[in-house]
């Protein structure tokens, strides 16, 4: 096999594993702010339904860019660079605690790669308003919308119930309903990743055109995301559970399964929504429905400006890395050491403001010395 | 641009009726289940008519339940 098509293959599963840290949190965030589960349990329960989930189903795999991308268009090269604008948009997005779409920095990279490499008639701008953009606008205010409506209505049914049996049951109810999206997302967004590998290696010759992910590749795909969201992206955690709105049992109940919902009918519809944004959205319908004044919009609205860069930002990184990465293989070696350097700096970056599972659920405390000078990682994700 | 604006109004409704009513089954299940007294505490035991209509509403809440992962399928 190719030192480039193997190389590749790592760096697909590296942005899996990425997918699945930056994504715990649509999920298992409400389950572990409202205490439904222990933080590590809660991932835990994630990591193994991500896993099951990319066995369900390869319809996704076999096409990784949706339309958006001439496929015929694509090499392993610009895949590389494509992959590489997507890691480093979910590092730098999880360095600050936001909870942006992996998928969309999965296309953005894809796009500016490929655009750089072969022109801007491969990019399908027409599937990329229809896809993305709108998707992106309407998946949280449709999850949003249910969400509101469900709480609304959940609050006021059990307004005379026995308040220590109400909170008991929805939180039994709502580690269904993040089990659920758990599934959901394994089954979604693995895929991608063996779409990837699959497409690279049928690019190689090493699969007939037209084949399907091999179990190997469903395995590897399925292990990586897994072992991401094991990982626990604890600074986005915080952020959906904590910072956009504060959530009890009822409310994560509601958002949960508002996502779950959402997430299930656009798919059935093959209308590709992000999890994330749909996620985002329930949690602050949950926080609309119950009482809108308790939802932090000043956070919300810095979702929002993330989620509306992560296409353009994720393109730029992935078209000048895809730029470096086709000129030959030094440029796939500098490309590759530049993005071992920069993923170094923000986990060091990041250690300088530790979330883990120890304090995910604890009230950030300014220390008179972050005060005066906060880091970069703290100012964006307070 | 052809841009489906019925799907997204059909993942809308299928949402708000199918989420919105899993949504409110769980809810009278947990109402049914959870009498209280007038200061909001429990108020005992639910009689076996309450739980009846709770294991009715929680049971339709899981056959949704399964009928999502069988739509992953």
């Amino acid at each position: 096999m190719d030192t480039l098509v193997i190389v590749v293959i790592i760096t697909a599963l590296a942005f899996d594993f990425t997918n699945g840290f930056h994504d715990t949190a649509n999920a298992m965030a409400t389950s572990i702010a409202t205490k439904a589960l222990r933080p590590r349990v809660a991932v835990a329960i994630s990591a193994v339904l991500n896993l099951a989930g990319a066995f369900l189903s390869v319809q996704v795999a076999k096409t990784i860019s949706s339309g958006l991308v001439d496929d015929a268009k694509i090499t392993p090269a610009v895949i590389f660079g494509g992959l590489v604008g997507a890691i480093l948009w979910n590092l730098l997005t999880w360095l600050v605690g936001l909870p942006s779409s992996s998928s969309h920095a999965l296309f953005g990279g894809l796009i500016g790669a490929t655009w750089i490499a072969a022109g801007g008639d491969a990019v399908n701008f027409a599937t990329v308003v229809t896809k993305v953009i709108i998707p992106a606008i309407a998946s949280p205010l449709i999850a949003g919308v249910v969400a509101a409506t469900g709480t609304f209505l959940l609050y006021n049914i059990t307004r005379r119930a026995a308040k220590g049996k109400v909170r008991a049951g929805f939180r039994h109810g709502q580690v269904v309903s993040a089990s659920l999206v758990s599934l959901a997302h394994g089954a979604n967004d693995a895929q991608k990743t063996m779409g990837v590998i699959t497409l690279v290696l049928i690019t190689a010759g090493v699969l007939g055109a037209d084949s399907g992910p091999p179990l190997w590749v469903i395995f590897t795909s399925g292990l990586a995301i897994a072992l991401g969201t094991y990982f626990g992206g604890w600074r986005i955690i915080r952020t959906v559970g904590h910072r956009l709105t504060k959530i009890e049992p009822q409310q994560g109940f509601a958002a949960e399964t508002s996502a779950a919902t959402v997430i299930l009918a656009s798919s059935n519809l093959g209308y590709p929504l992000s999890t994330t944004q749909v996620t985002s959205g329930a949690v602050i319908g949950s926080g609309v429905g119950k009482k809108l004044s308790e939802v932090k919009w000043g956070v919300a609205g810095r979702i929002a400006i993330a989620w509306g860069l992560t296409l353009p930002a994720a393109a730029a990184i992935g078209a000048l890395a895809g730029r470096v990465a086709i000129s030959g293989t030094a440029g796939v070696i500098i490309v590759a050491a530049v993005l071992v350097a920069l993923a170094a700096t923000f986990y060091l970056l990041s250690r300088r403001n530790k979330v883990d599972r120890h304090n995910v659920n604890d009230e950030p405390v300014a220390s008179p010395k972050s005060k005066s000078k906060p880091s970069v990682a703290s100012r964006y994700a307070r | 641009m052809n841009v489906p604006w019925g799907d997204l109004g059909t993942v809308l409704m299928a949402a708000l009726f199918l989420g919105g009513g899993v949504i409110v089954l769980y809810a009278v299940g947990i109402r049914v289940l959870s009498p209280a007294s007038a200061d909001g505490e429990s108020a005992g035991r639910p009689t076996p008519l309450r739980i009846a209509i709770t294991s009715l509403c929680f049971a339709i809440c899981a056959a949704a339940v399964g009928y999502g992962i069988y739509t992953l399928l």
